[in-house]
């Protein structure tokens, strides 16, 4: 669901999107429990808000960091564990076995985040599950603590500080008040600032991190939020069912979380909800199925990952967007923002040095021994033939790519070796040869979500504010003036993806802007802009150049270019062989032989 | 004593080489991890079984019986999970194959029950005797027919016009559909060889470790540490992955038996569970230290 | 004599955006012809268009008679048009001679045209068995050229060969263009490194900004100013 700020008017919040179904659903599950007449529809009503607890959680490590974990049963589990050794053998009371049920999985996530979370998708998918095989074994094997294959039993109900919640009704009704905090919490999380980023880091992570969002940080603040939610639905079920086996850490459980998340929707709240509702209760409506309703699962899941991969809550939000368009909201006012950095540096002195940067593949030399400076104020034109070493150079800066050997500094500050994110807060903005927009989000979005550093940008960060984010609100304000200093402020509520290139480059350089960068370092902006559009990018580069911006453009694009730079560097084969004003470099025979070759070979 | 446990574990390592080798077949082929593999380890084993107490073929033609069919299941397999998915990211094909494996599971569930079911021997049951060694006919039968299959899928990959285009179709989808190759059929093509592998592996670890329903999870892990040990990517590296899991699973455990004082030392140690724990708890360590595997990739992949 | 390949007032581009302006074109059989300009003028644009990769806006388009609008992308390469694309994209677990015959269509499987590749190109017979990667970028670049012939094409695009490789070895590349268009394939060579190409074509055209801004014959050009007007600026 697309971030929006606070509607004009009561009514239109209330039904902007699929929100009218969301309240109908929350109805009923409120009404629900004063309709059931058995204490076994009461318990499958539990289960169904356990299990949509863990699918809550789970969708911050599936739906909004993009990564396919598979321990998330196992983290139910753990909490489950925890939950059955404290309070049977230690009668620890539940205002301790369920902040602990939370936390032993978190603890357990944070310990094997290391080596896993910086894995590749199907590499971390199997090495959780490796993880996951351990726990199971190590609970069957460890008798004494966990009761070995015949688990533990007898766990007693939910007892807050001596008082024991009633079984039946009052579980139900604790469990599903979890649920409620708990969603509360995960829409805290996702609605601004910090869901916007997680977006982009999830589509995108290149761009992401040329936005200065440290893509590691947040898989890792969402595999520890997801084992939290898992730990505490543990709980709660071992609190419920009153037995704890080695089940709870057996696969079932994980594909069952996993088929939730994919058939109610990834990202989706309510998603979790209605993916809980439909998977618990299948084997009951199914009854006549008996052991084949675990088929009925898989064919489902198969047919969802298929036809609706956003699940049944992104299928209705498609369905109300097709069907019943509605206008999208007014976007903020724009909110003024500076276009020098506050912490620029004096005029005169080289705000990027780069000396001596070298880097090889595999035996080739990419970039030889090459060494520019960039002032503020200046605009730097980088050529050379394909294959010259630019892009490469521009990795190497912007901390995509280790250097062999060489040095950058950024206003004094060396910053060879720093992180690409660091390196994008601390002054360099970039654009990309292929656009690197994430086409789902809106423009305005797209743009607002680059003042992630310069909000403080982090987890905590994300729960102040009431109904909307305070951060987001001034993002969004200051995105609004960028996007009109661009001139593309009426496509603001539009997706990226549907604009123009031309637009599309305009709104990638407003992004970049965002960041309130020093240097702006532009990689072929012209490719795909027609004469005019050309002519107007160029002024505006110009008029930022004379707002005190330091700017490295990589252009193949002549008539583009060279009226447009005051200093040129021509790079062949890896090594710079010439650098100088516009009408020198043209003039320059190694140049032109770069370019075109030498007579020499005309005659071999 | 030693000999007897390399035997087992030579056995125990060909079976493993054939889960290996065709999780990394299809690997290659598709740039997706088919997580159904270790099921149709599993269904292989229980074809097998329903085909021989269906009929009174040998062994052997029953392990033919299971080639085949597994190789239909393959085709229809990539049908359900691979093609509609094409365009998506791997992760969702990742799902499909999880989905067809509870189905997979299930089905078996339904049809056998839960219990450990035990498959036909390639020729028969009981042992050779050689001097003063006894060695199981199966053990022996599984390192043959293994290491037959192996040649021969290496020499249809090597030798042979199709073989080339597989391995061109794997190495680089878009350039084989550039030149003319039907890349489509060469990937169902893939799958089919890679379930038929699985399912000829199914056959005979029943035998001597009998079938349940649930144990694709065990193969699919194991077969991934091999690869993950032999480099993603390399067949020859997965065969040996395999071999060392193998020969780690039976040893380890074993020890105490040829190294007495070891027997007092640590008990809980030296059993399967704890073994299995280490196998796993290796694997990440791989992961960790050598993510390219130890004998790293024998093939560059174009960056 | 109609040309074999060509091309009338095309226009053509991504979506929105036009990269081909009117160009006009012909290639006859057993011509080397050269398309030089800058990068991003549109010389790869122009090759993905005749295979199709990329559909032509207006204008058009024809090779042996037949309109290639109506021709999917499997078709043309069916009517005898091979591209090698830049990068050149070997199979890198295959050997020299599997890259070879792997792209056969022909009945003995290849070998026969396999060793005219090698006749070609005699540095690749040297290193028949090695594998696709282990191969110079030079080695690579030839086995490339020599897969794409192996499909006994009328028409080869050729481009950009020349990128990554050392000045020697695009020598040693470009120099089999005239040899390959002798034995009556058409050759349209797309580069950067314009001498080069010049030395080796029959004719060329100069493609700047998405349109023709000369051509003839490639001798001729070599010494036309409005070369370096293509690449430098005015």
């Amino acid at each position: 669901m697309s971030q929006t700020a606070l509607a004009p008017t009561p009514g239109a919040a209330l039904t902007a999107g699929i929100r009218p179904l969301l309240l109908l659903g929350v109805l009923c599950i409120a009404v629900w429990p004063a309709l059931v007449s058995s204490a076994y529809e009461l318990r499958i009503f539990t289960l169904v808000g356990i299990y949509a607890l863990m699918a809550l959680g789970y969708q911050f490590i599936f739906g909004h960091a993009g990564a396919l974990s598979l321990t998330q049963g196992t983290f139910f589990g753990v909490g489950a564990y925890v939950t059955a050794i404290l309070a049977t053998k230690f009668g620890l009371g539940a205002h301790l076995t369920l902040p602990l049920a939370a936390a032993v999985p978190v603890l357990l996530a944070a310990l094997i985040a290391a080596p896993v979370l910086r894995l590749e998708s199907h590499y971390f998918a199997l090495a959780t599950l490796g993880i996951g095989q351990v726990m199971l074994l190590s609970a069957i094997a460890w008798e004494p603590f966990t009761g070995g294959s015949n688990g533990i039993a007898g766990i007693p109900g939910v007892v807050l500080f001596g008082t024991a919640i009633p079984k039946g009704m009052g579980i139900a009704l604790f469990a599903w008040g979890a649920v409620a905090c708990a969603a509360l919490l995960s829409w805290r999380i996702t609605r601004g600032l910090y869901g916007a980023a997680l977006q982009v880091a999830r589509e995108n992570p290149i761009a992401a991190l040329s936005l200065g969002i440290d893509t590691a940080r947040l898989r890792f603040v969402c595999f520890l939020l997801s084992a939290a939610y898992a730990g505490l639905a543990g709980a709660l079920f071992a609190h419920t069912i009153r037995v704890v086996s080695p089940e709870t850490l057996e696969f079932p459980v994980m594909v069952a979380t996993l088929t939730i998340a994919v058939v109610g929707g990834r990202t989706h709240i309510a998603g979790a909800i209605l993916g809980a509702w439909l998977i618990i209760n299948l084997p009951e409506w199914f009854r006549g199925l008996d052991k084949y309703y675990l088929i009925a699962y898989g064919s489902a899941l198969l047919l969802t990952i298929i036809a609706a991969p956003y699940g049944l809550i992104g299928l209705l939000a498609k369905w109300r967007a097709r069907w019943f368009p509605e206008a999208p909201p007014p976007p903020p006012p724009p909110l003024a923002l500076p276009l020098r950095s506050s912490r620029a540096t004096g005029d005169g002195a080289a705000l990027l040095t780069v000396a001596g940067m070298v880097k090889s593949f595999g035996g080739v030399r990419a970039v030889d021994q090459v060494s520019l400076t960039v002032k503020l104020g200046e605009v730097v034109g980088l050529i050379g033939p394909n294959g010259s070493g630019k892009t490469t150079l521009i990795n190497m800066i912007t901390g995509i790519y280790r250097a062999d050997a060489g040095r950058v500094t950024l206003g004094g500050v060396d910053i060879t070796s720093a992180a690409s994110h660091d390196i994008a807060a601390s002054g360099i903005a970039r654009t990309f040869q292929n656009i690197n927009l994430v086409d789902e989000m809106t423009v305005l979005d797209n743009v607002a979500v680059a003042r992630y550093r310069h909000a403080g940008g982090g987890f905590r960060s994300s729960f102040g504010g009431g109904l909307t984010d305070p951060a987001w609100h001034l993002a969004r304000g200051h995105a609004m003036h960028l996007l009109a200093a661009l001139g593309v402020d009426d496509c603001a509520q539009r997706p990226a993806g549907d604009l123009a290139y031309g637009l599309k480059r305009r709104v990638e350089i407003a992004r970049a802007l965002a960041l309130e960068p020093r240097l702006l370092l532009l990689d072929e902006p012209a490719a795909g802009l027609n004469e005019s559009e050309q002519a107007d990018l160029a002024q505006r580069l110009r008029d930022f150049a004379r707002a005190g911006l330091a700017i490295l453009v990589i252009e193949h694009n002549m008539p583009f270019l060279m009226p447009l730079a005051d200093r040129m560097v021509c790079l062949d084969h890896g090594c710079v062989i010439a650098a100088g004003t516009p009408a020198a470099i043209r003039a320059n025979p190694q140049v032109i032989e770069a370019y075109l070759g030498t007579p020499e070979d005309a005659a071999a | 004593m030693l000999s007897q446990i390399l035997l087992n574990a030579l056995a125990l390592g060909a079976s493993y080489a054939l889960v290996a080798l065709g999780f990394v077949v299809i690997l290659n082929a598709t740039g997706a991890v088919n997580f159904t593999h270790g099921d149709m380890v599993m269904a292989g084993g229980y074809v097998a079984l329903a085909v021989s107490s269906a009929t009174s073929l040998p062994g052997v033609a029953v392990l033919a019986l299971v080639i085949v069919a597994m190789a239909l299941v393959g085709f229809v397999f990539s049908g359900l999970a691979y093609f509609p998915l094409k365009s998506r990211p791997p992760v969702a094909i990742f799902i499909s194959t999880i989905a067809l494996g509870i189905i997979f599971q299930n089905s078996a569930n339904a049809l056998f029950s839960a219990e450990p079911r035990k498959g036909p021997p390639l020729f028969a049951d009981g042992l050779i005797t050689l001097g003063d060694i006894s060695m199981p006919r199966q053990a022996l039968a599984i390192i043959g027919v293994a290491a037959l299959l192996i040649l021969a899928q290496h020499l249809l990959l090597s030798r042979t016009s199709l073989g080339r285009k597989l391995r061109a179709t794997a190495q680089d989808r878009e350039m084989a559909a550039a030149i003319g190759l039907p890349v489509n059929a060469m990937i169902a093509l893939t799958f089919a060889m890679g379930a038929a592998l699985a399912g000829a592996a199914g056959m005979m670890l029943s035998n001597t470790f009998f079938v349940t329903p649930t144990d694709g999870s065990n193969y699919i892990v194991k077969a991934y540490i091999a690869v993950t040990i032999g480099g993603w990517g390399s067949l020859a590296g997965a065969v040996c992955g395999a071999l060392l899991i193998a020969l780690f699973e039976v040893l380890f455990p074993s020890l105490p038996l040829l190294i007495p004082s070891l027997k007092t030392l640590a008990p809980w140690l030296f059993t399967q569970t704890a073994s299995a724990i280490l196998l796993y708890l290796g694997l990440l360590a791989i992961m960790f230290f050598r993510p390219q595997g130890l004998f790293g990739e024998t093939v560059q992949r174009r960056v | 004599m109609s040309a074999l390949l060509s091309i009338r007032s095309l226009a053509a581009g991504y979506g929105a955006i036009t990269a081909l302006y009117d160009l006009c074109l012909d290639i006859d059989a057993g011509e080397a012809v050269a398309l030089v300009g800058a990068n991003g003028a549109g010389k790869s644009t122009l090759m993905k268009c005749i295979m199709g990769l990329v559909s032509a806006q207006s204008g058009e388009l024809r090779f042996a008679g037949a309109n290639l609008a109506r021709q999917r992308i499997a078709q043309r390469a069916a009517l005898g048009i091979v591209y090698s694309p830049e990068g050149r994209r070997v199979f890198p677990g295959l050997t020299v001679h599997e890259n070879l015959l792997v792209a056969s269509r022909d009945r003995d499987g290849g070998r026969a045209k396999a060793a005219e590749i090698y006749r070609i190109f005699p540095a690749l017979e040297e290193k028949r068995q090695s594998l696709g990667w282990s191969l110079s970028g030079g080695q690579q670049q030839m086995l490339a050229i020599g897969r794409a012939l192996m499909l006994n094409p009328r028409l080869l695009l050729l481009d950009e060969p020349s990128l990554g490789l050392s000045p020697v070895l695009t020598t040693e590349v470009l120099n089999r263009v005239r040899q390959i268009a002798a034995t009556g394939t058409a050759v349209l060579l797309a580069e950067q490194n314009v001498h080069k190409a010049l030395s080796v074509s029959h004719r060329a055209y100069v493609i700047r900004l998405g349109r023709i801004v000369a051509q003839g014959d490639a001798q001729v050009l070599r010494d036309d100013p409005t070369l370096k007007q293509a690449f430098l600026g005015a």
